[in-house]
C-alpha cells in the first residue's frame, strides 16, 4: 500500500524531469565546472582536487546537506558510506568509520581538534551545520598529519570564506514534529569588503527530547535541550602576501534531566597568520585553544568535567615546479580537571611533521609524511605514511596508501580515582596506582607509563570514471590495531591499599589486538540533468585476534539456548567485534526541476544486524549464536522550493516508514540503543539575501 | 522431547547389546545418560550467604536422598561434594564419604571418558572442590538488571562418587523449567549426566 504511494511519488516527479528536459543546457556546463572545483585540503593540508588524490576521501557538499535538511553535523554524517553511528549505553553516540570506534576518529574545525569526549564520543549533534562550506572525510590512519585519535580517519568540517566584495546572508527556521520536536533557527552573514572579512552566525537549538520506551518512564532516551551556537570569524587581507584571521565559536547548551540541569560550555578560538615570503615559501602561524567543560547534577551532587587544548604550530611550506614539501612543529597543551581526580591534570607534548608530494612521472603521484610526537606522560610515537595513484588512462585510477595511527593514553586511564567501596571494586589509573602505593607487592604488573594505541591501515583501491556521468569508487582496507588499552584485575591484596577484604582494584594495560577489514564501493551518477543518484556499500569484517587465538585453542565454549548442552566454538561461527555490522549502505536520488525551481530527494540507509554483547556466555566473545540487533532501513525525503531565489521553502520525513526496531524489545530489554527513533516530519523556511 | 528421544535410544542400544554379550562375558552394566529436571535446592540468605538444609542426590540412585548416601549435594548456588572436611560454607554438613570431583573443560559429549589429566578435589575448610562465586566455578551471574545466574558453558562436572563409581554431568540451568525470566524460579537445577554402574570403570561410552 505505502509502496504504492511513494511509486506514485516517483513516477511523478520523473514525468516532471521529463517535461523539464529542454530548459538546462546552459547550466550543464556550470555542472562539470562544479566538479572540477571539488578542493580538498584535509588529506594533504594543502589543496588538492579531490579526484587526484591517492588516499581515499568523501567530500560532502554544502549543498548535499542543505537538500537533506540537515541542521546538526550528525544528521548529515551518518547518510555517509561506512559510517554508522552508534549509541551507547550511557546515552552519547559516536561515528564508527572502517569498523573502527569513535575513539579512534579525530572530529576537526578547519583542521584543529574538538575536544570533550564522552565514552569517547564527540557529540555530533553539537555542532550546527551554520556556516559550513563543505565536510570533508579521510578515512584510514591520519596521523602522519594530525597525531593522536587519527587512526581510522579525520572528519574535518570547513568553514566558509568570504570572497572579496561579497555580501550575503541567510535566515532560517526549522521546526520539527512527530516522534521528536525540533526547534532550529539560525542566521549569519558573510561579507569582505576593502580586504576585510567578516562571517558571523547566530543558532539557536532546542528538542523536548524523546523516550523510546515510555514504558519505562525514570530515564528518558535523550532528554530535552537548548543550545546556543555563535560563530564570528574576522579576517584581514595586510596585502597580497600575508593574511591573518581569528576565528570564534561558543556553544553552549543546557540538558534537562528532570528537576535538574546539565550545561556544557564549549568554546574555540583559532588564531592564524599566513604568510607568502616568496612564490616558493609560505609560513602559516596559528594558534588555537578550545575548552569544553560540563557540570552535571546527579543524585543532588555536581559532577564537573573541565578539558582544555592549547595548540601553537608553525607550518612551512616549499613549492618545487612539480612538487612541495610541508614541515611543522607544534605543542599540544591538554588539561582536565574533573570528579574523581586528584586535582587538575596536564600533559604536555610536543611534535614535528614533514610531508613530500611530489610526481615522479606524469601519471604518478606519492605523497609521503611522518610524524613524531613526545610526551611526558606517555611513550612518543612515530607515524609515517606514504600513498601513491597511478593514473592507467582517462577513466581508471588505482590508488594504495598505508600508515601508522596513533592514540595517546586517556586521562583517565592514567589519572582516574573511582572508588565503588559498595560495590566491591576500585579504578585506578597507572599513575595514580603508583603515586598512591609505588611499594604494594605486585604493583609491577601495572605499568606506569602506558603505550599509546597503536595501529597501520592499508587501503587500495581504484577510481574509475567509466562514462563521462558515472563515478566509481572501489577501496578495500584492512586496519590492525595493537595496543588497544582495557581494565584489568590487579589483583592487588585490598589490605596493602586499606580496603575492605575482598574489594578488588582494576587498573589499565596495553593489552587487545583486533583487525578490521572490508571492501567500500560507491557510486555516483548522473541520469541527466536533473536527476543524480548515489550509493555506496560497505562490507566488513572485524575480530580480535585474542579471541581468535582461544577460539582455536578449543577453550571456548557456548550454548544455542540459555539451557541447550554447550557446544564448542568454532571460528566459522566468530563473529567478530560488537555493534559492527557486516553490510550497511545507502542510496540517494536527488532531482532537481529548474523551471519551477524545485528540488525533491530520497535517501535510504541500510544497516545490517549486528550484536551488542556476548549473550550466551562464550566468554564475552560473540558469536552467530548470539542475539542480534535485528537490521534496518531508515529512508529520508526533502522537497524544496525556492520563490524568487529569495526564499527556500522545504519539507522533509525522516524515517518514512517508522521503523522503530520495536522487535528488538524481546531480545533486549531495558536497552534503548537497539531502538530507533519513529518517523519525523520538517518544515524550513530560509530566507536568502 | 528430543533430549528424551535420544535418551531413550541410547537405552535401548545399550540394553540390546549388553543382552547379546549376556553369555559369554563378565556382567558390563549398561552406562545411561540421564536428565534431572527441577531438582529443587532452596536456602535462606542471599549473595553467598546462605543458611538451610541441603539438597543430597545419589547418581547411583538417581534421585535425592535423605541419608549418608549422597555424593554432591545442592543449596543455592553451592555445590558441595560428599568428600573432605565441612566448615567453608554456613551450616556446613559432615561429609561421611570418600566423594571427589573433577571441572573438566569441554562439551558434555566430548568428554568420552576420565581425562588422565583430570585434577580430583574433595572440599576443604577455605575452598569447595566446586569454587562459589560468578566465574569461579560452574556459574556466572549477570548482574542488573536481569541478576540471571546461567551455567558457563564448556564446564563438565566428573564426579567420582562415594562407591567409587565415576560421572560425568552438566548443569543446563538454574532455573523452574529453565525460565530464568522469573528471579523467583530460581535455585532448581537442570542437568544431564552419564553414571558408569562399573566401580572404577572411567569410560562414559
Amino acid at each position: 500500500m505505502f509502496l504504492n504511494r511513494v511509486l506514485k511519488l516517483g513516477l511523478g516527479l520523473m514525468s516532471i524531469a521529463v517535461f523539464s528536459q529542454e530548459k538546462v543546457e546552459i547550466i550543464k556546463d556550470s555542472i562539470k565546472e562544479n566538479n572540477l572545483d571539488e578542493v580538498v585540503v584535509t588529506a594533504t593540508r594543502t589543496k588538492r582536487q579531490l579526484s587526484s588524490l591517492p588516499m581515499p576521501v568523501t567530500l560532502v557538499s554544502k549543498e548535499q546537506i542543505q537538500k537533506s535538511g540537515s541542521v546538526r553535523l550528525r544528521d548529515i554524517i551518518l547518510e555517509q558510506t561506512g559510517i554508522v553511528m552508534v549509541s551507547d549505553f550511557g546515552g552519547s553516540e559516536g561515528v564508527q568509520m572502517q569498523g573502527i570506534a569513535a575513539d579512534y576518529t579525530l572530529i576537526m574545525i578547519d583542521g584543529v581538534p574538538l575536544v570533550g569526549r564522552v565514552s569517547g564520543n564527540i557529540d555530533l549533534s553539537r555542532l550546527t551545520v551554520n556556516n559550513i562550506k563543505q565536510i570533508e572525510i579521510v578515512k584510514g590512519p591520519s596521523s602522519s598529519l594530525y597525531g593522536s585519535e587519527a587512526m581510522g580517519g579525520v572528519i574535518n568540517i570547513i568553514t566558509e570564506q568570504p570572497k572579496e566584495g561579497q555580501f550575503k546572508g541567510a535566515f532560517h527556521v526549522l521546526t520539527r514534529g512527530g516522534a521528536r520536536n525540533e526547534l532550529d533557527i539560525n542566521t549569519n552573514i558573510v561579507s569582505k569588503k576593502n580586504k576585510f572579512g567578516i562571517i558571523a552566525g547566530i543558532n539557536l537549538n532546542s528538542s523536548g527530547g524523546f523516550d523510546l520506551s515510555p514504558e519505562e518512564p525514570t530515564n528518558k532516551t535523550t532528554n530535552p535541550h537548548q543550545n546556543f551556537t555563535g560563530n564570528l570569524k574576522l579576517s584581514y587581507d595586510f596585502s597580497d602576501k600575508i593574511t591573518a584571521e581569528i576565528s570564534n565559536r561558543l556553544f553552549t547548551q543546557n540538558i534537562f534531566v528532570g528537576e535538574n540541569k546539565n550545561e556544557v560550555t564549549d568554546f574555540n578560538i583559532n588564531a592564524k597568520v599566513r604568510h607568502e615570503i616568496s612564490s616558493k615559501w609560505e609560513l602559516d602561524y596559528q594558534f588555537y585553544a578550545t575548552e569544553y567543560k560540563t557540570e552535571s547534577i546527579f543524585n543532588g551532587e555536581t559532577s564537573l568535567f573541565d578539558r582544555s587544548l592549547y595548540r601553537p604550530e608553525i607550518k612551512a611550506k616549499y613549492n618545487f615546479e612539480n612538487s612541495n614539501i610541508i614541515a611543522g612543529v607544534g605543542g599540544n597543551y591538554d588539561a582536565l580537571e574533573r570528579s574523581f581526580f586528584n586535582g587538575r591534570k596536564n600533559f604536555e607534548a610536543h611534535y614535528i611533521f614533514g610531508q613530500y608530494d611530489f610526481n615522479p612521472i606524469d601519471k604518478m603521484n606519492i605523497v609521503v609524511g611522518f610524524r613524531y610526537d613526545t610526551s611526558n606522560k606517555y611513550q612518543s610515537a612515530f607515524s609515517p605514511k606514504l600513498s601513491a595513484n597511478y593514473k592507467f588512462n582517462n577513466w581508471i585510477t588505482a590508488k594504495a596508501s598505508v600508515g601508522k595511527g596513533f592514540k595517546v593514553p586517556d586521562f583517565r586511564q592514567l589519572f582516574f580515582n573511582f572508588r565503588n567501596t559498595n560495590g566491591g571494586y576500585v579504578v585506578l589509573g597507572t599513575q595514580t596506582i603508583h603515586e598512591l602505593y609505588p611499594n604494594v607487592a605486585g604493583i609491577d604488573r601495572v605499568q606506569k607509563e602506558l603505550k599509546p594505541e597503536s595501529s597501520i591501515g592499508y587501503n587500495f583501491g581504484f577510481q574509475l570514471k567509466p562514462l563521462s556521468n558515472l563515478g566509481v569508487n572501489i577501496n578495500l582496507f584492512r586496519n590492525d590495531f595493537t595496543d588497544l588499552i582495557d581494565t584489568f584485575d590487579t589483583q592487588l591484596n585490598p589490605s596493602d591499599l586499606d580496603l575492605n577484604n575482598g574489594t578488588r582494584t582494576f587498573s589499565y594495560r596495553n593489552i587487545a589486538e583486533v583487525y578490521t577489514q572490508g571492501i567500500e564501493v560507491e557510486f555516483n551518477y548522473r541520469l541527466n540533468n536533473n536527476i543524480k543518484l548515489l550509493g555506496g556499500y560497505q562490507f566488513l569484517d572485524t575480530g580480535n585476534k585474542e579471541e581468535e587465538a582461544l577460539i582455536k585453542k578449543g577453550e571456548v565454549f557456548f550454548r544455542r539456548t540459555p539451557t541447550s548442552p554447550s557446544e564448542q566454538l568454532t571460528l566459522s561461527n566468530y563473529y567478530g567485534l560488537a555493534n559492527r555490522s557486516k553490510h550497511t549502505g545507502n542510496f540517494k536520488v536527488f532531482y532537481e526541476n529548474f523551471e519551477y525551481d524545485f528540488s525533491a530527494n530520497i535517501r535510504g540507509i541500510y544497516r545490517s544486524e549486528y550484536a551488542l554483547f556476548d549473550t550466551n556466555n562464550s566468554r564475552g566473545i560473540i558469536d552467530k549464536y548470539d542475539n542480534f540487533v535485528s537490521d534496518n532501513l531508515q529512508l529520508n525525503m526533502s522537497i524544496e522550493k525556492t520563490f524568487f531565489e529569495l526564499m527556500n521553502v522545504q519539507f522533509g520525513i525522516d524515517n518514512l516508514l517508522n521503523e522503530e526496531g520495536l522487535d528488538n524489545k524481546q531480545l533486549f530489554s531495558n536497552n534503548d540503543t537497539v531502538l530507533r527513533l519513529g518517523r519525523t516530519y520538517y518544515t524550513r523556511i530560509q530566507f536568502n539575501f | 522431547m528430543k533430549n528424551f528421544k535420544s535418551i531413550l535410544t541410547a537405552i535401548i542400544i545399550a540394553f540390546v547389546f549388553t543382552s547379546c554379550s549376556d553369555n559369554e562375558k563378565p556382567v558390563i552394566k549398561p552406562v545411561a545418560s540421564q536428565t534431572i529436571e527441577n531438582l529443587a535446592a532452596p536456602a535462606s540468605g542471599h549473595g553467598g550467604k546462605y543458611t538451610g538444609a541441603f539438597a543430597k542426590f545419589s547418581f547411583k540412585e538417581g534421585k535425592v536422598v535423605t541419608g549418608d548416601n549422597w555424593d554432591i549435594a545442592f543449596r543455592a548456588t553451592e555445590i558441595i561434594v560428599n568428600g573432605g572436611e565441612k566448615g567453608k560454607v554456613l551450616e556446613d554438613i559432615d561429609r561421611t564419604g570418600q566423594a571427589s570431583l573433577a571441572i573438566v573443560n569441554g562439551t558434555f559429549a566430548s568428554v568420552k571418558e576420565v581425562p588422565t589429566n583430570a585434577s580430583f578435589k574433595q572440599d576443604t575448610t577455605t575452598a569447595l572442590a566446586i569454587p562459589t562465586g560468578s566465574n569461579n566455578g560452574w556459574y556466572s551471574y549477570a548482574g542488573p538488571p536481569t541478576h540471571a545466574i546461567n551455567p558457563i558453558a564448556g564446564k563438565v562436572i566428573v564426579v567420582k562418587t562415594i562407591e567409587g563409581n565415576y560421572v560425568k554431568m552438566e548443569i543446563l540451568s538454574y532455573y523452574k523449567d529453565k525460565d530464568a525470566s522469573n528471579p523467583a524460579n530460581g535455585r532448581h537445577y537442570t542437568f544431564n549426566y552419564v553414571y558408569n554402574p562399573n566401580v572404577g570403570d572411567k569410560s562414559f561410552q
